[in-house]
């Protein structure tokens, strides 16, 4: 059998997203127009100019994914798309674009939950092995997802207030740091120390659960204190501080999943996986407790289209397809799907 | 000519296949809120109807504003998907225009959409033809504008002072059958660089250049 060719869109925030994808495994291409430009002036993201870039760039974006590819629509097998969650005029812009192309060559369409998009990424990169855990940090998602098998999740663990990223911008943005905060964050980190020792916040102690605006408070806090006492705060220091705290958690809550879930692997996901502390700090402690990690490319941690076709091959295969009246769900549920 | 018709920039949502003379098919739903789930289903069961196929259509034509901004955009972007994916024509007709068209009437006719503080997006025709041009107006200032006795159309109550007269219930939501004719020698737009006209900033970019230009 051929291998099902899947033409995939994915605008959920702030990226337009297009590519086409070989039996979940081979990118042909991965076109993504990111606005990230557009929204630095307003220091984050705003829905509204967001789903207008959307609607400017969706089908350029899908032509450019097909040409590069150098397959026609005709050739697809299924059009998939992010179905949630996210900012839902924003999908609605992908699901729209989605619906068309799969009415007008009576395609089968196929709705992809964002994060397992995310948890996808992976398998662009190597074979996933079941049972598996996989870490999400996003400016969205903080979660910890259990994965007996294929296309079955299961949220073991999630943030109770911010996501990671979040509270990474929020820092930045005590910080003055320009927009987005986090890879600057990371940067500063590089060259700072641990003097600050923030708490790590772990919550009971059987929970995979996080919580992040303690720590944003904390550091907050250290910056309003110095400024009080007209002493200067070393930035490096302060991000290397703030990264230890979030990153001692991440992994240690991630490790212990993974052993807890006999998991044969651990993978890394979302826009934080792009995140050089974090990512070094996952590889010394997966090394040492003998667990296999899978991480994505740089370039396929933040949001991209390859990894909503990457994921959707599983249900293509399963034959669980939408309808065209597909919604946005920006709450979507990733157990259920 | 086989011309595919959408309207999706009020509550209204319209649909309508025509041969560029008469309307052939037409379904709008007066109280749909929810055009994203329901918009793709009535263009295919249309089109069965019709017996046609999505490859035997030459033309899209869709309402593009102003209106509401979540159901321009799912209007825009199928209509501008399907143009482009299906290599056909892409053809835009004012939502105002559509609305002061959808009376039937003519002389003046006035189409207004609230936009909420006492504001509207309006728009004056005369015979079908634009007067002045179409604006984010306060109700007060654009019904000040109005010659006596023109006909309203829209979600704004301008009866007040019993100057105008207010469009029957039967003509008083834009109609895809009516647009399908509007648009249907029209002249054509790009399809990948086609967007909605909003008529109005997104509010936080309205306020970054306000703050531009204090500083
Ligand atoms: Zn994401």
């Amino acid at each position: 059998m051929t291998q099902p060719l899947i033409l995939a869109i994915e605008s959920s925030c702030d990226e337009t997203a297009a590519s086409v994808v070989r039996g979940g495994v081979d990118i042909l291409s991965n076109v993504v127009s990111s606005q990230i430009e557009s929204h630095k002036r307003f220091g984050g993201v705003v829905p509204e100019v967001a789903s207008r870039h959307h609607v400017e760039r969706v089908t350029y974006v899908i032509e450019e994914a097909l040409s590069t590819a150098d397959v026609t629509i005709e050739e697809v097998d299924a059009i998939a798309v992010t179905e949630g969650p996210g900012l839902v005029g924003a999908l609605l812009v992908g699901i729209s674009a989605a619906k068309a192309l799969a009415f007008a060559h009576g395609k089968p369409l196929i709705g992809v939950h964002h994060i397992a998009g995310h948890i996808y990424a992976n398998r662009l990169v190597g074979e996933l092995e079941f049972p598996l855990v996989c870490l999400i940090a996003s400016g969205g998602h903080t979660e910890l997802i259990y994965m007996p098998e294929d296309g079955v999740y299961e949220v073991i663990g999630e943030t109770r207030d911010d996501a990671a990223g979040e509270a990474y911008d929020k820092v930045a943005r005590t910080l003055k740091l320009p927009y987005p905060g986090g890879p600057q964050i990371d940067r500063l980190a590089q060259s700072g120390k641990d003097t600050f020792r923030f708490p790590r916040i772990w919550l009971e102690k059987d929970s995979y659960d996080f919580s992040f605006s303690g720590l944003k408070s904390s550091v907050i806090n250290a910056v309003h204190n110095a400024e009080q006492r007209g002493e200067k705060i070393v930035p490096e220091d302060l991000a290397a501080s703030f990264q230890a705290s979030v990153v001692e958690v991440l992994v240690g809550k991630a490790i212990r999943a993974a052993k807890d879930k006999g998991a044969k692997q651990l993978l890394l996901a979302g826009g934080v996986a792009a995140n050089k502390g974090l990512r070094g700090a996952l590889e010394a402690a997966c090394k040492q407790e003998g667990i296999p990690l899978l991480t994505p490319p740089l370039a396929l941690c933040g949001d991209n289209a390859a990894m909503i076709g990457a994921a959707a091959i599983h249900p293509y295969l399963a034959g669980r397809t939408s309808t065209l009246a597909m919604n946005a769900e920006p709450g979507l549920d990733l157990e259920s799907k | 000519m086989k011309i595919l018709a959408i309207d999706t920039s009020t509550k209204r949502l319209s649909v309508a296949l025509s041969d560029g003379e008469n309307i052939l098919a037409e379904s709008s739903q007066l109280t749909s809120l929810n055009h994203a789930t329901k918009l793709m289903p009535l263009i295919e069961r249309m089109m069965q109807e019709m017996k046609w196929k999505a490859g035997d259509l030459t033309r899209i034509v869709i309402a593009d504003g102003p209106g509401s901004y979540t159901g321009l955009r799912i209007g825009a972007t199928t209509a501008k998907t399907l143009a482009y994916t299906l290599d056909i024509e892409l053809a835009a007709v004012s939502t105002l225009e559509l609305m002061a068209a959808s009376t039937g009437q003519s002389g003046f006719v006035a189409a207004l959409q609230d936009a909420r503080r006492g504001t509207a997006f309006a728009a004056l025709y005369e015979d079908g033809k634009l007067i002045g041009q179409e604006r984010h107006v306060t109700v007060s200032e654009f019904a000040a504008s109005l010659p006596d006795g023109t006909l309203i159309t829209g979600d704004v109550d301008l009866s007040e002072g019993n100057r105008f007269k207010k469009a029957p219930a039967a003509f008083d939501y834009p109609r895809a059958g009516v647009l399908a004719l509007l648009g249907a020698e029209r002249e054509t737009v790009a399809p990948h660089a086609f967007e909605p006209r909003y008529l109005r900033l997104a509010e936080a970019e309205a306020k970054w250049l306000e703050a531009q230009n204090e500083s």
